[in-house]
């Protein structure tokens, strides 16, 4: 099992990439507003922190489920491949906390 | 033609023309001028829809791209007036001109993080799909005078005195006349975009010019160096439109190239070569923006390039005077068009014509002062003309900066904010060129000692849009500004006495904006970023801080960089080597195009002939249905289909019939192909396997583990080429028949790669090659195809759920 957690100002993350955003988020995901965005990035951050090793920004990406709960899904060949991701805001920051096991 | 809408008629007829290409790095879409005529009319059904009426304004705050001129001529039909803001822009830039302006809509991208979430407003992005089921709107021809506002351009002073200049139809067109009647193009010109729509430069000369007289534009997504050399290389392009900052930079990676092999004495001799890169109809570089060095210009000249060097100013619609191709003389902005009158008045530079505009919205103040009392418009640049009537510019009063992007810096703008940091007695904002054109420089008098210059850097550069950061700056060493009696600073003793420091220590200063980058990133001060700090756990790089600094790297250096290339263990010396040799990073993998080339091809066919058809018709005898789909059916498409056995991409091969078969290609795993923890001899197996299904089946090899940007990359540019894609989602081969779980990939790249899926479902093939058997035995197989499933906006686990529940249907 594997844990990974990643810390997000999100004013700051919004102030401070200002290049390709398409580098970074899916097409699907680049529909959402700038919060969500960071949340987004927080928990790709948190993916590779999991995993050990920084892949593709678009190698894993953010969806939700029918219940409205945020899954992580990823195109990584991970042995057994199951990722759970939990995220937390407040006005300013964005926490997200991913496991793989 | 008196107005845009004039133009815009004229490309009814121009019918099939291609009018744009645009590049997204994943794909190549082309627009014919008959798309854009019925989209721009489509977008202004809309408009009207939401009540949007004439002179109305509506604001562009995107990208370049297609979607941009649909944008721009929908609403100009309609009557409403453009405000574009240059995407490079921040939030709160855009925000304050909307207010300004009082816009009625807001077309934003979705490639911003700061986004507007309420009002009217809608992302570029979706405008395809908004467009999709409405129909064209009729031309009113009434409706637009050439007096009416046309477009409203905000240069300088958003932060205090707000300048938007008005350009009407009339000022617009008439420009537009004087640049085609100065510099002669024809219809099969392309014009490669580099500057963005928001520049009155590049919608002139750029976008305009091309168009009204039947050429092409190309634009590309990111306008990354690869993709501008690739747009070079694989687009016929006749034209660039630059600013001069963007010639040196290209200059200096040409000329690094030479130097890093040694060879710089053979560039020279080896010009054609360096020629032939810019592809075989190129003929010239438009430059304008900034006064253009000599030593560039006659860079280019030598490779064999022609250089027009113009001038003009936004409020100029904006080409006042230009060199023309049959005569350019380097460090002059050329003779005045036709129709422009120039004189100048104690050196300064006034201009009259009716590309000239009426003055700046809701500003009488500044527009008073812009024009003398005989209505000349003044520049506030100093000229003079050379005997053979050629302007020369011999300063610029407003000191605007013109940044390697295209965008222009008022320096007023920034200086009022720094002069409101705490510590800061007075600053002063200049352009200085550290090497590779000009930049944001800043140099401040403090308060006090106490204060620390990185800080205020920072705390400005917070405040100000990203498009005007500071990128270097020093402590001015005296207690005050050189000033007039006015007390206006003098900038030009401002600028000399820094040069001076500059190129008494020209060593210092070039390493130095690496170290300054690195530093704003980090917030360490400058003296803390030593060669040997390793950045990330030295320096405390933070995840968005790596993002940052690439982002700045690429667009000070404009080369292409992966975030990959920092990771825990590099040095900020290996970055500036990296730097410094333009070293791209790769991705190692095993695309290759060729057997989608004819020769491929041809070498399949024959391989079906004599060789794979007859023995596959011999174990398999093969029946298809649902193959009507074929009669309407246009490529590119994805083939999704079940998965079974090694058989399956050969039945589906088999039953596709004509082009259908020869323009599809199969996606297989690499890993099966290419086995990390395998012994020689499989390897080396598996390798002969991977050439025999490369070349028999056209197989390509998608990798689980890495550079999914390449596999799309390669597939994006299969289906440009209208080749299909068949993909077996499950990944692996079902024992049971049973459909397994998709691999969440498929959803994405259909998403990326915007075509249509065709799910198909093999069946009996497992009686002739079931996993578990090693030879196969005689049998037959059915190949059924589904209805073509057409996606727009879903999700990509949605697009797998639809994918995925339409071969369970079948």
């Amino acid at each position: 099992m594997q844990i990974g957690i990643d810390l997000v100002k999100i004013k700051e993350l919004q102030t401070r990439i200002s290049g390709d955003l398409g580098k970074v988020f899916t097409t699907s995901e680049l529909e959402w507003s700038g919060d969500k965005l960071a949340s987004v990035f927080a928990a790709k951050e948190a993916f590779f922190k999991a995993l050990g090793r920084k892949e593709d920004w678009l190698s894993v990406w953010l969806e939700h489920n029918d219940l409205g709960k945020p899954i992580l899904k990823s195109l990584l060949d991970i042995p057994d491949k199951h990722i759970e991701v939990s995220i937390s805001y407040t006005e300013e920051y964005v926490v997200a906390v991913v496991i793989i096991f | 033609m008196e107005t845009l809408v004039d133009l815009f008629k004229s490309f009814e007829a121009r019918g099939n023309k291609t009018a744009i290409i645009y590049r997204t790095g994943v794909r190549r879409f082309t627009f014919s001028f008959l798309e854009i005529f019925k989209l721009s009319l489509k977008f202004a059904t809309w408009l009207k829809a939401q009540g949007v009426a004439r002179g109305d304004k509506i604001l562009i705050w995107a990208p370049n791209s297609p979607w941009w001129a649909i944008a721009y001529f929908g609403s100009i039909i309609s009557g409403a007036v453009i405000v574009p803001v240059d995407f490079a822009s921040g939030f709160d830039r855009a925000k304050k001109i909307s207010e300004l302006t009082d816009a009625k809509l807001i077309i934003q991208s979705q490639y911003k993080f700061d986004k507007f979430e309420s009002g009217k407003v809608i992302n570029i992005e979706d405008l395809e799909y908004i467009l999709t089921d409405l129909q064209p709107s009729n031309l009113d021809p009434t409706q637009v005078e050439p007096s009416d506002l046309a477009e409203l351009i905000y240069t300088s002073g958003t932060t205090g005195d707000p300048k938007g200049v008005m350009l009407t139809h009339k000022n617009l067109i008439t420009n537009l006349n004087q640049i085609t009647g100065h510099i002669h193009t024809d219809s099969s010109y392309n014009f490669l975009s580099l500057l963005p729509l928001s520049h009155m430069f590049e919608q002139t000369c750029g976008f305009l010019s091309p168009l009204s007289i039947g050429g092409s534009v190309i634009y590309i997504r990111t306008l990354k160096p690869s993709a501008i050399l690739e747009a070079f290389e694989e687009e016929d392009v006749y034209v660039a439109v630059c600013v001069p900052r963007l010639l040196q930079l290209l200059k200096s990676s040409i000329e690094r190239k030479f130097e890093n092999k040694k060879i710089k004495w053979l560039l020279r001799p080896l010009a054609f070569a360096v020629r032939s890169k810019f592809g075989k109809n190129f003929k010239f570089f438009v430059s304008g923006g900034a006064p253009l060095d000599v030593v560039t210009g006659k860079f280019w000249q030598m490779l064999g390039f022609k250089v027009l060097e113009g001038y003009g100013l936004t409020e100029t619609s904006p080409v006042l005077t230009a060199n023309t191709l049959e005569k350019q003389i380097l460090g002059t902005v050329g003779k005045p068009l036709s129709g422009v009158e120039i004189k100048l008045v104690e050196g300064e530079v006034l201009a009259k014509g009716g590309n000239v505009f009426g003055g700046y919205y809701q500003n009488p103040e500044a527009t008073e002062k812009t024009f003398n009392e005989d209505g000349w418009f003044k520049t506030g640049d100093l000229g003079e003309f050379t005997p053979e009537g050629y302007l020369k510019i011999k300063g610029r009063s407003k000191d605007v900066i013109v940044t390697g992007a295209g965008v222009n810096v008022y320096p007023s703008d920034v200086e009022n904010v720094l002069n409101n940091i705490l510590g800061v007695k007075e600053g002063c904002v200049l352009a200085i060129d550290h090497g590779s054109g000009d930049e944001v420089y800043a140099t401040f008098i403090l308060k006090d000692e106490q204060y620390q210059p990185e800080e205020i850097v920072q705390k400005a550069n917070n405040l100000l849009d990203p498009a005007q950061h500071i990128t270097s700056y020093s402590v001015w060493p005296h207690a005050e500004f050189p000033k007039t009696t006015t007390l206006k600073i003098q900038k030009f003793l401002v600028k000399k006495e820094i040069e001076k420091k500059q190129s008494d220590r020209p060593e210092e200063i070039s390493k130095d904006k690496l170290v300054n980058l690195i530093g704003r990133v980090t917030g360490k001060p400058v003296s803390d970023v030593t060669e040997d700090s390793i950045i990330v756990p030295d320096l405390g790089l933070t995840s968005i801080g790596r993002l940052e600094l690439i982002n700045l790297i690429e667009l000070e250096y404009r080369m292409d960089l992966d975030d990959n290339m920092i990771n825990q263990k590099t040095s900020v010396a290996e970055l500036r080597k990296t730097i410094i040799n333009r070293e791209q990073y790769k991705v190692k993998n095993h695309l290759k195009f060729w057997p989608n080339s004819p020769m491929g091809r041809t070498l399949r066919n024959i391989l079906d002939i004599f060789f794979t058809s007859p023995v596959f018709r011999y174990y398999v005898k093969l029946s298809s249905e649902g193959d009507e789909i074929f009669q309407t059916l246009k490529p590119p498409v994805i083939f999704v289909s079940n998965h079974l056995s090694f058989g399956d991409a050969g039945s589906i091969y088999f039953v596709l019939k004509g082009r259908w078969r020869t323009h599809t290609a199969a996606a297989a795993w690499e890993e099966f192909y290419f086995p990390e923890n395998a012994s020689k001899g499989r390897r080396f197996h598996r390798y002969v396997l991977f050439l025999l299904s490369t070349l028999m089946l056209n197989i390509f090899t998608l990798s689980q583990t890495k550079g999914f940007k390449e596999t799309l990359n390669f597939m994006g540019k299969l289906a440009d080429r209208k080749i299909n894609i068949l993909i077996f989602p499950e990944g692996t081969r079902s024992k049971t028949g049973k459909l397994l779980p998709f691999q969440s990939g498929i959803g994405i790249t259909v998403k990326e790669l915007k075509i249509p899926v065709v799910p198909i479902k093999v069946s009996g093939i497992d009686q002739v090659l079931h996993v578990d058997m090693a030879f196969p035995k005689r049998g037959s197989a059915k190949v059924k195809f589904g209805k073509p499933l057409i996606f727009t906006k879903e999700t990509p686990s949605e697009i797998v759920e639809k994918c995925r529940q339409a071969i369970l249907d079948l």
